[in-house]
């Protein structure tokens, strides 16, 4: 009778300490995927916000046209203010240039609703057309996958080439 | 023999009693805790679904806007603020929700808590605004909890050139060996 005692004491443990193990492994799961949705939440954000980031080379590229309708004297070129190189600049900037380079850690947050987010806009600039680049982080030092990358190309549809300096 | 089976009755008795009170015990604390997890797991669970539809929401609103921003008339020029009203390229003025998005009511528990479209406009004569817009929507939900949860959405749009710029400049209106802009 003794002997059964231990044994029943025993198996109690172990019944609930299998069960803990198993729930701990639920719940781990429930967690992970919050975790995730969160994530995929800020990942909404970073869209935009990368989108924003070509956007703000496309007005650029824009505003140059209109320079150029008019002006022949090639001072006014279809890729005039944006150079080659990574940049990180807010949705002011009229000049993707050295005034804009990306620095390490990078240094122009943008906050929304409590989340911090930094953007690194990479761009090949030729007389031809101008690829962009444009990834979204949330960690200062840019680096890992980004939460989003969106991409374009704009072609130099005038066919006015930049003068040869 | 009958004296035996009662000490022997009592032993096991107590002991059972004893060992079921710690069994029950340590199932009910055991039992508490899993339970105040899987009520917030599910509280969990629905916050990242409404946090999903907002988000949605917030994008086909952005969307919305988009399409007819980069395709409207630049030089007619884009005004801003809470409500955002442009001229599209067939000359008609449009004001994408004709009501301003603030305060819209996308379900009972989703609702637009803000909306600005800022525009900056170009130095350059003719040449098209940038328009950053920002909302921010708000969750309710009595599953939630009283504190409503808030997301905000940034985006910057500038409408594209459809026209012939020739139209800007008449000096070139006659000048046949530049390709035109359509």
């Amino acid at each position: 009778m003794h002997k059964q005692h231990g044994q029943i004491l025993i198996e109690v443990m172990l019944a609930i300490s299998v069960s803990v193990i198993s729930l701990i492994g639920f719940f781990g799961l429930l967690q992970t995927s919050f975790k995730l949705s969160r994530l995929t939440s800020e990942n909404y954000v970073a869209a935009h916000l990368a989108v924003e980031g070509v956007e703000i080379i496309a007005n650029i590229v824009q505003r140059n046209y209109v320079e150029m309708e008019g002006n022949l004297d090639q001072t006014y070129y279809f890729n005039k203010d944006i150079e080659s190189g990574d940049f990180e600049f807010d949705y002011t900037a009229d000049k993707i240039n050295s005034s804009v380079l990306v620095t390490t850690p990078l240094s122009r947050p943008i906050q929304l609703q409590g989340s911090t987010f930094y953007r690194r806009v990479h761009v090949d600039s030729s007389g031809s057309q101008i690829q962009v680049s444009s990834y979204v982080y949330t960690n200062a030092q840019g680096i890992g996958v980004p939460l989003a990358t969106v991409q374009d190309t704009f072609l130099n549809w005038w066919q006015q080439t930049p003068p040869v300096l | 023999m009958m004296q035996k089976n009662i000490i022997h009755f009592k032993d096991r008795a107590g002991v059972t009693l004893a060992e079921m009170m710690v069994g029950f015990g340590v199932f009910g604390i055991f039992i508490s805790i899993a339970m105040g997890g899987f009520v917030q797991s599910l509280r969990n669970q629905r916050v990242a679904l409404l946090l999903m539809e907002a988000n949605d929401a917030g994008s086909i609103i952005f969307e919305n806007i988009a399409r007819q921003l980069r395709t409207a008339d630049p030089r007619a020029g884009v005004s801003g603020g809470s409500c955002i009203s442009f001229t599209a390229s067939e000359g008609t003025q449009k004001t994408p929700f004709s009501s301003c998005p603030t305060g819209m009511f996308i379900s009972t528990a989703i609702q637009v808590a803000s909306f600005n479209a800022d525009v900056i406009s170009s130095m350059t004569q003719g040449a098209p605004p940038r328009v950053v817009m920002t909302i921010t929507m708000q969750i309710t939900d009595a599953s939630i909890g009283p504190e409503p949860i808030q997301k905000t959405l940034r985006t910057t749009i500038s409408p594209r050139i459809y026209y012939n710029l020739d139209s800007i400049t008449p000096t070139r209106q006659n000048d046949d060996s530049l390709p035109n802009w359509f």
